[in-house]
């Protein structure tokens, strides 16, 4: 209980929650759905952007982020999304200096927007 | 509608799929750009909505690929796209994209910009179904334009456009665009032109075209007057053309032997008469209203006589010249055209030189109106083609043996000219059709002795003097017109020889006293030529295989053997 309302309070923080209550309702019983695919296609993207960087493969990254940023982006959880898009950028120009920094960054928030994404279901 | 969605995330995907069905329409995903093309291609899809970065195929190149396989069909495209630079979103619509959407979706937008598609693309449907209705109408029409100038063609080129005294250009379009040229010999030597305007073209005109090359030449074989030609062709004109449809013309009665030329102009620029030495060019301007204006009443048929000597030439044209443009938009004008006759160039290269003006003076702006030119030199009768009806193989139909009695009483004889009846009735015959001007001369020249000097007793030898030929036409309309009784017995009889030689032998009787004719006629014929002329005799006799006169000399019995 104790946990569940700290995420509830938490919500705004990452989501846009107006947002995510309309994406509810436009995805009705399928939302559940929605979230397992969401995160079965995010799960990789982390450990695949770490790899990337690793090899210095900034299209290769660009890619990821990009695709990421979009996916974050729809589910409304902005914070993972402007992560992902500072990576992008970064990779973009390829200044890879402090994306290493924004990976682990992306991927305490995309925990954090997992769970709370989970409670909802 | 069916809505193609290709992007590689699978919860974009399903989340905009989940927006796009909600709205009512059928979705079909895809992972990649080369799964969208073979979507496209197995599904023919509606609309495609479609991510930019993608893997295997990105959005845009798969775009230009999918439009380069819709052709003329529009698909329209709209990228899905979470990249916001104004640079970005421009180059989506470089590479064929029509639209573009940002992410995060926004529901509402996300269905105006499909709901517009949907209409651009009914919209682009029914435009172009319209567009191949009227492609096809367009064909057909054209189609139908050819067919009618094809068999226009085939009415009014039967005629001696082609004899060695005219030169002529007629617009070379496949489309006929309503002027008209016609040309024919008459029967009694001669000729008859006819150069028509009509306004309009296309169908109307090629409608209104038929019946006058008809009527012209028809009439003119049988041996009608030009005058009563016109009258037959405005009658026809007033009767079938619709108003405002009318016949601009230039008609004109060619004389060989009276070195002559009668004009009746209607609507048509001025035509240029020029004198052989070139001392004197005479512009002829149009006295009338053009044919199928006016009613058989009110039409005036008054046409004016111009001498004409050897070597001299007519030239006339239809407004098409006057009034072709140059790509400025300036018209040729009648100042232009006069002085290509005021240049000094030898006459017989006027011709050229006008269309040759013409055709420099109009470039390479297309031509909006019909350029008919046609020049007409006096020439001796002897050196035109001996005839342009010439026999084709196998044709050697149509009557053969007959005979046919045909008497005018008084009442008749003062207001009908039977010989295009009686023209008709020998062109029936096809081997005689050929010596139509021969029978028209022999013909002509029996029924007026027999009408003048039989019946109207008028006496051949008055028409020796200048005043006698005067008086012989006074006294001709007095007895006329006094006339109450008497006769004209035409008999003409026809008989062949399987096709191959025929005689044809016409008597005609009248109700006069006849004259002495075995002294006059058989013995004096050398050397008192002269006094006969009045009657033709002799040239009659040259023209057939027998000449005889009968009882008391009012029966003459004429035969004409063929080949």
């Amino acid at each position: 209980m104790e946990i569940i309302r700290e995420l509830e309070l938490d919500k705004a923080s990452h989501f846009d929650t107006e947002a995510l209550t309309m994406l509810e309702e436009i995805m009705e019983n399928e939302f559940p759905e929605l979230i397992q695919v969401f995160i079965s296609d995010s799960d990789p993207r982390l450990s695949a952007m770490q790899q990337a960087l690793d090899n210095q493969d900034c299209s290769g990254l660009r890619e990821l982020a990009h695709s990421f940023k979009g996916a974050s982006g729809n589910l409304s959880a902005l914070p993972l999304a402007e992560l992902c898009f500072k990576i992008e950028e970064k990779a973009r120009v390829a200044d890879l200096e402090g994306v290493q920094d924004l990976i682990n960054r992306s991927g305490t928030e995309y925990q954090t927007v997992k769970s709370i994404l989970l409670s909802l279901v | 509608m069916k809505i193609l969605i290709a992007d590689d995330n699978a919860s974009d995907r399903l989340l905009l799929s989940k927006i796009i069905s909600k709205q009512g329409h059928a979705v079909i995903e895809a992972e990649n750009g080369k799964q969208a093309i073979d979507c496209y291609v197995k599904e023919a899809p509606d609309i495609i909505l479609m991510d930019v970065l993608m893997p295997e195929l990105d959005g845009k190149q798969a775009a230009k690929e999918i439009k380069h396989l819709a052709g003329e069909d529009l698909i329209p495209i709209i990228f899905l796209t979470s990249l916001v630079d104004a640079q970005s979103l421009a180059d989506c619509l470089k590479s064929g994209g029509d639209d573009f959407l940002t992410k995060p979706y926004n529901n509402i937008i996300l269905k105006a910009k499909v709901d517009a598609f949907v209409r651009m693309r009914k919209m682009h449907g029914t435009l172009q179904k319209q567009r191949d209705t009227i492609a096809n109408n367009n064909q057909h029409m054209l189609h139908e334009q050819r067919v009618a100038k094809a068999v226009f063609d085939n009415v009014a080129h039967s005629g001696c456009l082609d004899a060695s005294n005219i030169k002529y250009m007629l617009s070379p379009l496949a489309v006929f665009n309503g002027d008209v040229l016609l040309a024919a010999r008459k029967p009694s030597g001669g000729m008859h032109v006819f150069l028509g305007d009509f306004t309009g073209h296309g169908l109307p005109a090629a409608i209104g075209a038929m019946p006058v090359a008809e009527i012209f030449y028809g009439m003119t074989a049988k041996g009608f007057a030009l005058r009563d030609i016109m009258r037959e062709i405005n009658l026809k004109l007033k009767s079938i053309l619709h108003v405002g449809f009318f016949c601009c013309a230039a008609v004109v009665d060619l004389s060989f032997t009276k070195r002559s030329i009668s004009i009746w102009m209607g609507g048509v620029p001025d035509c240029y008469l020029l004198s052989k030495q070139g001392e004197t060019l005479k512009s002829i301007r149009s006295h009338h209203l053009p044919l199928g204006v006016l009613s058989s009443e009110q039409f005036d048929d008054e046409m004016t006589e111009y001498g004409m000597d050897i070597g001299d030439r007519l030239f006339m044209w239809s407004d098409g010249i006057v009034e072709s443009r140059n790509s400025k938009g300036d018209m040729f004008g009648e100042e232009r055209l006069r002085a290509i006759f005021e240049q000094n160039i030898k006459h017989d290269l006027l011709f050229d030189a006008v269309q040759d003006t013409v055709s420099i003076f109009v470039g390479e702006s297309e031509r909006d109106d019909d350029t008919t030119l046609i020049e007409l030199k006096m020439v001796e009768e002897s050196e035109l083609e001996q005839s342009e009806l010439v026999l084709k193989q196998g044709t050697i139909i149509g009557p053969s043996d007959w005979k046919m009695e045909y008497q005018l009483g008084a009442e008749s004889l003062r207001n009908f000219n039977p010989l295009p009846l009686l023209m008709h009735i020998m062109m029936e015959v096809p081997a005689l059709r050929i010596m139509g001007g021969q029978l028209y001369t022999i013909v002509a020249e029996l029924f007026s002795n027999a009408f003048e000097h039989g019946v109207l007793k008028l006496d051949s030898e008055l028409k020796l003097t200048p005043t006698g030929f005067a008086e012989y036409y006074v006294l001709r309309q007095q007895r006329l017109d006094q006339l109450k009784s008497g006769f004209v017995k035409i008999n003409m009889t026809h008989s062949s020889e399987a096709g191959r030689s025929g005689i044809f032998r016409l008597m005609i009787e009248d109700s006069g006293d006849g004259f002495d004719f075995s002294e006059k006629v058989y013995q004096n014929m050398e050397t008192t030529q002269n006094k006969f002329s009045g009657r033709g005799i002799p040239l009659i006799h040259s023209l057939c295989h027998s000449l005889e006169y009968l009882e008391s000399g009012n029966k003459v019995v004429a035969e004409i053997h063929w080949p």
